[in-house]
Parts: C-alpha cells; sequence; structure tokens
C-alpha cells in the first residue's frame, strides 16, 4: 500500500503564515501601472494606460482658424469633431507628419494626440519612476519619466498641455 | 420657435473644394450679381468695396475673400455674389463699422450691409442633427470668431458660420 505523506492540519497552515518573514518578497508585489508608450518623429513618450480611449489611424485632419498653431484642427470620429494637438509644434516648433491619433479619455470633451506610432503597452514598476529633469525637451509637460528598457521615457501630463489649450484660446 | 422642434432648416451652403459653410438663411434678405462701385477706403481689407443695392449704396464684407485667407478655403470658380442683410442701430455689427468705415460721407446705408461670397453657393433645407459642437475647450473662442458648429460630409468639414460675428472678428484683427 502506498504511504500518504502526512497533511499539515488548518492550524499548522495558519502558524505558517502567522511566522514572521512569511510574506512574499515586497519588491516582487510591487505595485505596477499600464503605460501606451508612443513615438513621435523618433522620441518616446508615454502617457497612463487610463488616458488612452483608442488609438486610429488614417483620419483626415479639418483645418480650424484662430487656433494657436499646436492644434492642427479637427478630426472626424464618427461624426463628432476631435480635437488634434500635435505635441511635436509644442516641443520642437516643427509639425508632425502623422496619420495615427490616440483618443484621449476626457469626461468633459473630445481631444486626440497626432503621433506617429504605438511602440508598445507595458506595465511599469512605481519604483522605475524617477522625476523629470530640467533637461528633458518640454519638461513643463511631463509628470515623471519611466524607466523602460535602459531608456528614461517622459511621462506625459496631458492636463498641463489642456490648461495651456485653456490659456491660448482665451487670449 | 423653441430649440426643441427645430430638425431642418433653410440654409445658405457656400462650397469650396475641401470645405462648405453653412449660412443661417433668415440671416439675409435678398442677393444681387456682385459688382463694385466704389472704393470704401476702409482700412479693413475686406470692408474695400462700395456696391450698389437697387437706389442705395451699401459698404460690402468680402466674405469669399476672408474665408480663403483665414479657412484656407479654395474657390472652384472666381464669380461672386452679394447677399444682403439688415443690422440694427447701435449693434455689434454697425459699431464694428463705424470703427473702420471712414467718417467722410459716402452716403452708405446705415442698417444695410451686403456680404460677398462665392457664386458656388446655394440655398436648401438641410437637418440641423447633422451639426455638432465643437471640442468643448475651443467652442467659445471659435463663437467668437464666427464659428458656431461643424459636421462632416464626403471628406469635407462644414462650418456653420455667423456672418455678423465674422466681421466683428476681422475688424477687431484690423484694431488690435
Amino acid at each position: 500500500m502506498r504511504q500518504i505523506p502526512e497533511m499539515p492540519d488548518n492550524d499548522e497552515i495558519l502558524a505558517q503564515i502567522s511566522r514572521p518573514g512569511n510574506q512574499e518578497d515586497p519588491a516582487a508585489a510591487e505595485e505596477t501601472e499600464k503605460y501606451v508608450i508612443f513615438d513621435i518623429d523618433g522620441r518616446s513618450f508615454a502617457l497612463p494606460g487610463a488616458q488612452v480611449q483608442e488609438i486610429v489611424i488614417d483620419y483626415e485632419i479639418f483645418y480650424l482658424p484662430f487656433m494657436p498653431p499646436y492644434i492642427r484642427g479637427l478630426i472626424n470620429r464618427h461624426g463628432e469633431p476631435y480635437t488634434v494637438i500635435d505635441l511635436k509644434i509644442l516641443f520642437q516648433q516643427q509639425p508632425l507628419d502623422g496619420k495615427k491619433f490616440i483618443i484621449i479619455r476626457d469626461a468633459y470633451d473630445k481631444l486626440s494626440l497626432l503621433i506617429t506610432d504605438i511602440l508598445k503597452i507595458v506595465n511599469i514598476k512605481k519604483s522605475s519612476i524617477r522625476p523629470v529633469t530640467a533637461q528633458t525637451t518640454g519638461s513643463g509637460y511631463f509628470l515623471y519619466t519611466a524607466a523602460i528598457d535602459n531608456a528614461d521615457i517622459p511621462v506625459l501630463h496631458i492636463d498641463t498641455v489642456v490648461k495651456k489649450i485653456e490659456i491660448d484660446v482665451s487670449r | 420657435m423653441s430649440a426643441a422642434e427645430i430638425h431642418a432648416c433653410d440654409f445658405l451652403l457656400i462650397r469650396y473644394r475641401h470645405s462648405e459653410f453653412f449660412i443661417n438663411r433668415s440671416n439675409f434678405s435678398g442677393s444681387v450679381v456682385y459688382s463694385k462701385a466704389a472704393e470704401s477706403g476702409c482700412r479693413c481689407r475686406y470692408l474695400s468695396d462700395i456696391i450698389r443695392y437697387g437706389e442705395i449704396t451699401l459698404p460690402a464684407f468680402d466674405v469669399d475673400r476672408y474665408l480663403q485667407d483665414h479657412f484656407k478655403s479654395v474657390p472652384e470658380n472666381t464669380s461672386k455674389l452679394c447677399i444682403i442683410s439688415r443690422y440694427r442701430k447701435g449693434s455689434a455689427a454697425d459699431l464694428a463699422l463705424q470703427s473702420v468705415l471712414p467718417s467722410d460721407p459716402l452716403y452708405l446705408s446705415a442698417d444695410r450691409l451686403a456680404f460677398i461670397i462665392t457664386s458656388d453657393a446655394e440655398i436648401g433645407k438641410f437637418s440641423v442633427n447633422t451639426m455638432h459642437l465643437l471640442p468643448a475647450r475651443l467652442r467659445l473662442h471659435c463663437r467668437e470668431n464666427g464659428i458656431l458648429s461643424c459636421s462632416f460630409e464626403h471628406h469635407k468639414i462644414r462650418y456653420f458660420i455667423d456672418l455678423f460675428t465674422l466681421l466683428g472678428s476681422a475688424v477687431r484683427r484690423v484694431s488690435n
């Protein structure tokens, strides 16, 4: 007859659970957040995944007059006009030749970012987040940088961009 | 009429190569073929013409030129029309005109104004339901510059514009 291995009873299991040092390695259980990494003419940026509603491609940009230069116009998404923000103009004063758009999740407004491409969607550990250095171009528009694949990717602070729009169009 | 009752309205639709413009039909009372009668001497380039309308002379706001300059509109033809609108003494349009038209007596009508448009235009009934408000953060700024809403049709954008606000916006740019 096969010998049944001795099984711990419930009290023994509870004792093990309550023993100091039983918890998993804190680093292994560290909280992560999802980010969308995108490219604008060779520069990588990140946006918290919760702020991305959709990625759309091949939309025509319709010109809207009397706007600051970084507002390239409108796209027609299911008949609704969405503002197109060109971050390359905001950071480098050069228009981006792109056909892809990130639709921003915003309960109040309809906004999109003109981008070159989506690079990847990643989970980033909080320990990988670092403050933005003053040397980063457009540093005022970033929350922090995230270390991904040995590179520090600036994380866009969309509220700052929106605030700039509000100020510029109210002049 | 309450807003809830409006489903379709009479609009003047002005056509350009990549864009179209809706103007509320109730904003003008008649039209004539464009024929310049004189120079106004106005410092606003869009108000440089005076036209004759029956027995009276009117200042003419060149909407066609304004749309080409500011909306990047490309006309399909060069012939032009004038649509005739009334305005009230003391209204924003009246004050705008007074601020830029020369004070010398030009014997212009004090309550009527012509808007010069491309002849590539038609009056028709169009559904209001296809029009959409502009994105929230741009809406007020657009409205102050005469753009009320927009819609999309066959790879074209259709702006719903207010002519008198457009005039005020053009005059403001000269004054600033």
